[in-house]
């Protein structure tokens, strides 16, 4: 969306209703300043200012958010554009990244026939039943379901959390289901990150120090570990709060801290448990680019459950999940983006008959 | 309706207020025996009227922490009230109510216990030299007025923090940390000297100074010892967070960072409370040496001999109350963190400790946790054991020389037997509780 154009437009239907930049404010219920901002372009008006604001200037809301008005023969063509500059805007606008090693990629997880069974007295719940899939090194994979589909479960079991009843999983090669249980927490440290939805933060340490602590865990030499938390925290936009408390910073910063703290010890899989669950649309839009720099930057392999659609958009493969298995599979090829998240309205309406998974 | 919300509330919050039933129960028990020994010593001409007001001291000290403590645990459900529209004086009423509440239960149980262990332990001694059940009814109604003042000043505090809180800052409570001081570290540290050197005279005055002059430094010794104490553990608490506020390379090998994050979290308050119990220390090293040599019969101090036994065995057992007071509610304390804690261990699980990494750092934080507050009375009894002992041979006979040493080492016996039993207690109870819980 042109902001100069709307902000021009905006100036010019004023002008021609007879009001002045005092009096359209004194409407609206704001400033003056706000109204000089919209027309210089340095602002767009609020979501809930747009029915009035297109009232008080007799316009539509499709003219206002393209900045001109549209004749009636083209009203169809033009309110398309409208939406796909909106839709655009909302979802990002990144394009596929054809990545070198794409043909022969290294297989960093490996799922093979993955069954989990709970056995209680009475009943035998079949929580996840016979799943297969392998994530190459570098990629971007999405688990998306509903809720109680069994992707936790799977996650749990990936995250050497839960034992699978049967099937093998691995991970840089190794099968973890064979690991000693002794052995697992060292193969946490070596091989796993994870961002969980809670933040899961420790409130005693700073924001820095949450960083420090991954770093301490896998011995990591002493003399790197500041510079390499300021690196990353000003990639993450976190360098400000760095001595400041989790409690005394926004959920999206708080969720930024657990992506650095995750990616700071270099895992082979950083697992991400619907990460965006507790943020408002544009931390999590935040967020999920900076999962996206992870997998660009630093080549990390990133397998993320989520329910929601739009978040599952920046995945590079996505694997739908119902009542314990993999019902269909998702592979953005060189489709832009607006394709790809269409592609998974279409998937999930098939396989929900209709509900919904944007939210 | 509040009396009936505060009755439901206190009920609902038993778990938490495990710590404060206990330490008011031990606290007002020990106050009681010590209002009898204070009436007994008083008819024998000793001076102990101090003992019931340090006690009391102590208590406002503790009770003030853990109403921190419980305001900490409910805050959210306070803000919740705030937002529902309770006026903060309605709040108060209800939160003061609970108090008294509990506080009436707490002198009841304290009192019985305290006049239990009178009868139990003391009674037929006092019988023997005349004494009767007299001391046990004074210091009941003692125990009764001292227990009212310690509620009422802590009453008063409640009523200025519950004043001053929003609630945003309550919602946020519970997970708040102390803001980390690393700015007055010379301060504490110039402090700490110059009252380390003031008492260091002031010993040194005590056995060299003429009798005449040297009488009266005991009446003040104890101001510099304190000022030596409190201002010892600001020092630590300032140097550790300051260390965190530089990001100092020394905090990232094993288990430094978390460990001293954790012992910093609450500098004010944790520096207040280890001075309370270093005093508390001292003092049971200061009853447990003194009740040795009253035992010695060698050593005439009282008109007879058995009030002299008696007053030595009154000593001694002062000192494992002391004691018991001291290790009982530092034990509480970890165990209540402990299940505060649980997340943190549960997350550092998740980031590749393993469960014996985990049980290992539980354990050096029950080591430390029952270590630091001693740790200046330590250095304190190191240094003014040799120079009371040199005081004390000066009036024994040769025979009975070095009396005071062997005391004090007798004491550091006791404390390690102590200190091992608590130690395994806690941890014993720390890895069934992380067993159940990672």
């Amino acid at each position: 969306m042109d902001q100069i154009k709307i902000g021009n437009f905006i100036a010019a239907r004023r002008k021609a209703n007879k009001l002045t930049q005092s009096k359209l404010a004194e409407k609206l219920g704001i400033t003056d300043k706000a109204i000089s901002k919209w027309e210089t372009g340095k602002s767009m008006p609020d979501l809930s200012l747009f029915t009035p604001l297109c009232d008080l200037l007799g316009i539509t809301l499709n003219e206002l958010l393209l900045g001109e008005f549209i004749a009636d023969e083209n009203l169809k063509e033009k309110s398309n554009q409208v939406l796909f500059e909106v839709i655009t805007s909302w979802l990002g606008k990144d394009q596929w990244e054809l990545r070198p090693d794409s043909d022969n990629p290294d297989i960093v997880l490996k799922l093979k026939d993955i069954k989990k069974i709970y056995d209680t007295e009475n009943t035998s719940t079949l929580a996840v039943n016979n799943i297969s899939f392998e994530v190459p090194k570098g990629s971007f994979v999405g688990i998306m379901g509903a809720s109680g589909c069994g992707k936790s479960t799977l996650l749990n079991m990936i995250a050497t959390i839960d034992n699978a009843t049967s099937g093998t999983i691995e991970i840089d090669g190794k099968d973890i289901t064979e690991v000693p249980e002794e052995e697992l927490a060292a193969f946490r440290r070596e091989h796993l990150g994870f961002i969980f939805q809670e933040y899961n933060l420790l409130d005693t340490l700073t924001i820095y120090e949450n960083i420090a602590l991954a770093l301490t865990i896998k011995q990591a030499p002493k003399e790197g570990v500041k510079q390499a938390i300021y690196n990353l925290a000003e990639k993450l936009e976190i360098s400000e709060v760095l001595n400041k408390f989790p409690y005394e910073v926004s959920g999206g910063q708080r969720q930024r801290c657990a992506c650095a703290r995750a990616i700071a010890v270099n895992p082979s899989v950083i697992l991400a448990d619907e990460p965006t669950g507790a943020l408002d649309s544009y931390s999590a839009k935040q967020l999920l680019e900076t999962l996206v720099m992870f997998r660009r930057d630093y080549q990390a392999t990133i397998l993320m459950v989520t329910h929601d659609a739009l978040s599952a958009s920046y995945c590079d493969r996505i694997l739908f999940m119902q009542d314990g298995e993999i019902k269909a599979v998702l592979d953005r090829e060189q489709e832009n983006k607006q394709a790809f998240f269409a592609s998974i309205l279409d998937i999930t309406a098939r396989l929900t008959g209709g509900g919904s998974y944007v939210s | 309706m509040y009396l009936k919300l505060a009755l439901r509330n206190a009920k609902r919050s038993a778990f938490d207020y495990m710590l404060y039933i206990a330490t008011m129960t031990i606290l007002t028990a020990i106050m009681c025996v010590s209002n009898c020994v204070s009436v007994f010593g008083n008819r024998y001409g000793f001076e102990t009227a101090a003992l019931p007001v340090f006690i009391i001291l102590i208590m406002v000290v503790l009770v003030n922490y853990i109403n921190t403590f419980m305001l900490k645990q409910r805050a959210k459900e306070f803000a919740s009230y705030l937002l529902l529209g309770m006026e903060k004086s309605k709040l108060l009423q209800m939160f003061l109510l609970e108090f008294c509440f509990i506080g009436i239960v707490c002198l009841f149980l304290g009192t019985l216990l305290g006049t239990g262990l009178y009868l139990a332990i003391f009674s037929r001694l006092f019988q023997d030299v005349g004494m009767g059940l007299l001391p046990m009814i004074k210091s009941i109604l003692l125990t009764l007025v001292l227990f009212v003042i310690a509620e009422l000043i802590s009453a008063f505090c409640i009523r200025q923090k519950i004043y001053k809180l929003q609630i945003t800052v309550l919602m946020q409570e519970k997970r708040r940390n102390q803001p980390l001081q690393g700015n007055r570290k010379t301060f504490w540290g110039i402090l700490l000297v110059i009252s380390g050197f003031i008492l260091l005279l002031l010993l040194c005055g005590i056995i060299f100074l003429p009798e005449d002059i040297a009488f009266f430094i005991p009446n003040f010794i104890m101001i510099p010892a304190i000022c030596c104490i409190f201002a010892f553990y600001k020092w630590i608490y300032v140097y550790f967070s300051s260390k965190r506020l530089l990001q100092s390379n020394h905090l990232y090998g094993g288990n430094r960072l978390y460990r001293i994050a954790d012992m910093t979290k609450g500098t004010k308050t944790s520096a207040l409370m280890d001075a309370n119990f270093c005093i508390c220390f001292f003092f049971s090293a200061m009853t447990f040496v003194f009740g040795i040599l009253l035992l010695n019969e060698s050593i005439e101090i009282f008109p007879s001999v058995d009030i002299q036994q008696l007053m030595g065995f009154i000593q001694i057992s002062l000192c494992i109350i002391f004691m018991t007071i001291y290790f009982s509610i530092i034990a509480l304390q970890q165990i209540i963190e402990l299940k505060q804690q649980a997340i943190n261990y549960r997350i550092l699980h998740y980031m590749g400790k393993s469960h014996a990494q985990i049980m290992s750092l539980i354990k050096s934080q029950v080591m430390l946790k029952l270590l630091v507050p001693i740790l200046m009375g330590l250095i304190l009894l190191l240094l003014g054991a040799p120079l009371i002992n040199y005081e004390i041979n000066a009036v024994l006979p040769v025979s009975l020389h070095n009396l005071t040493i062997k005391a004090f080492g007798g004491f550091i016996v006791c404390f390690s037997i102590l200190y091992v039993c608590y130690f395994l207690i806690v941890y014993l109870i720390s890895k069934r509780y992380i067993k159940t819980t990672l």
